[in-house]
């Protein structure tokens, strides 16, 4: 009885699996940009941007994801910008996950000897050259752990646009159980699709910080 | 564009609010304190079946959504015949997720003092339960209240997770506000300054604590 019930809601589950991934996805890739924007701002820009960047971090890390995604979501239509459900939630969820994204690369920055930057800059390189040839490789290689179990995190923080009505896992997982009344199987079922991905994340995340402490100590 | 008068307007809702997340906070987060030891306890202890059962258990936790668990609580309890109130519902899954964390801090800062430290507590004759307080607790705490203090701030953050199920928490009276009256951004605003006010709190008392125990070091 119940596994029927899994199995007839099955395509709709794994849709809703591979919105969930999308969101996942889009979010990472846009919080990886604005985080290394908000750090590099904070670099070049001098003291007040960065006091700036700053209290902006810990103000976005005061508060609770959901607060933030109601805020933006309803910010958003104040501001004149009217778009989808969809995309208001990867907008909160990138700008919120941004500040963590800054944060790591951050401390990944610091980790790279001033020397480089300095012999960068004598050999005649601009400063963006220095960045990504000399800089970035090097410090995403550090922060590579981190930023994967960052995504962990991301994927599970997506459970929670759902409250706003983004069509994803959680909720579509909650209408099943409304229309069939069957919350065990349903919700176990959800619970294993988000373990398998984050427990998947995690552990390669694991491998590579060990894969990568070896080459670095040879 | 913007029509604060509407917080002041509703400031009783806001402040009830408020007192039910402070009181969620406190109940989960001194509940998850004592659950994470205790867990962390075990899973120092733990050998064989016992220890693969609880590390299932903290690996499904910390790779799950809190709303799954939440939901599944919730909506699935009362169809095994127990009916139990929001409030207690929300703590119950509070507590099973951040005693998780807890727990994990904690094992973090017991595995971080060198084992010799205890062999040559046991070689002066302490017994076992001197060496776990005088030894191994105080320096396990040191090291581990900064990291402690993130997880209690993840739980006040988390708390506003119960108005998923409709518990009248801090978030939930922004949103009843918020669908109330024209004014949909504004409460959120307001009770983003009261959640960051907490988080603030706490994090003063955190850094406190850590100057504290690090006179005991």
């Amino acid at each position: 009885m119940e596994v029927t019930l899994l199995v007839n809601a099955a395509p709709l589950l794994l849709q809703a699996l591979g919105q969930t991934l999308v969101l996942a996805l889009i979010t990472t890739l846009l919080a990886l940009v604005l985080g290394f924007l908000i750090a590099e701002a904070s670099m070049l820009g001098g003291r007040a941007v960065a006091f700036i960047l700053r209290c902006v971090i810990e103000g976005i890390r005061g508060i609770p994801l959901l607060v933030f995604v109601f805020l933006i979501y309803y910010l958003l239509p104040r501001l004149g910008i009217f778009i989808d459900t969809f995309y208001a939630g990867c907008v909160a969820l990138a700008l919120f996950f941004a500040t963590y994204v800054a944060e790591i690369l951050r401390g990944a920055l610091r980790t790279i000897p001033k020397v480089q930057i300095e012999a960068g800059k004598a050999l005649g390189m601009r400063h963006w050259k220095i960045q990504l040839v000399v800089v970035m490789p090097q410090a995403v290689r550090i922060a590579l752990p981190a930023l994967m179990n960052l995504a962990a995190i991301v994927i599970k923080a997506t459970s929670v646009v759902s409250i706003i009505g983004v069509w994803e896992l959680t909720l579509a997982t909650n209408e099943a159980v409304m229309r069939t009344l069957a919350p065990f199987t349903f919700f176990i079922a959800a619970l294993g699709m988000y373990f398998v991905l984050c427990y998947g994340t995690v552990r390669s995340a694991a491998y590579l910080s060990k894969r990568m402490n070896r080459s670095q100590r040879s | 564009m913007f029509d604060w008068s509407v917080i002041a307007r509703s400031r009783e809702e806001l402040l009830n609010g408020f007192q039910l997340t402070v009181m969620l906070a406190c109940l989960a987060g001194g509940l998850s304190l004592v659950g994470g030891l205790l867990l962390c306890a075990a899973r120092l202890k733990a050998r064989g079946p016992a220890a693969w059962v609880l590390t299932a258990y903290v690996e499904l936790m910390r790779n799950t959504p809190l709303l799954i668990t939440m939901y599944l609580i919730y909506f699935g309890l009362p169809m095994v015949g127990l009916q139990i109130p929001t409030f207690t519902c929300v703590v119950v899954v509070l507590v099973m997720q951040h005693s998780v964390f807890v727990s994990e801090v904690l094992r973090g800062g017991f595995l971080s003092v060198p084992l010799s430290q205890i062999e040559a507590g046991r070689a002066i004759g302490m017994r076992p339960f001197a060496i776990f307080r005088i030894v191994q607790l105080p320096q396990a705490w040191s090291a581990s209240v900064p990291a402690l203090m993130s997880v209690l701030v993840l739980l006040i953050h988390d708390t506003s997770l119960g108005a998923a199920i409709s518990l009248v928490d801090l978030t939930m009276a922004a949103k009843v506000i918020s669908q109330r009256t024209a004014a949909s951004f504004e409460p959120f605003v307001a009770i983003a300054i009261c959640y960051s006010l907490l988080s603030w709190l706490l994090s003063r008392a955190g850094s406190f604590f850590e100057r504290r125990s690090g006179i005991a070091r």
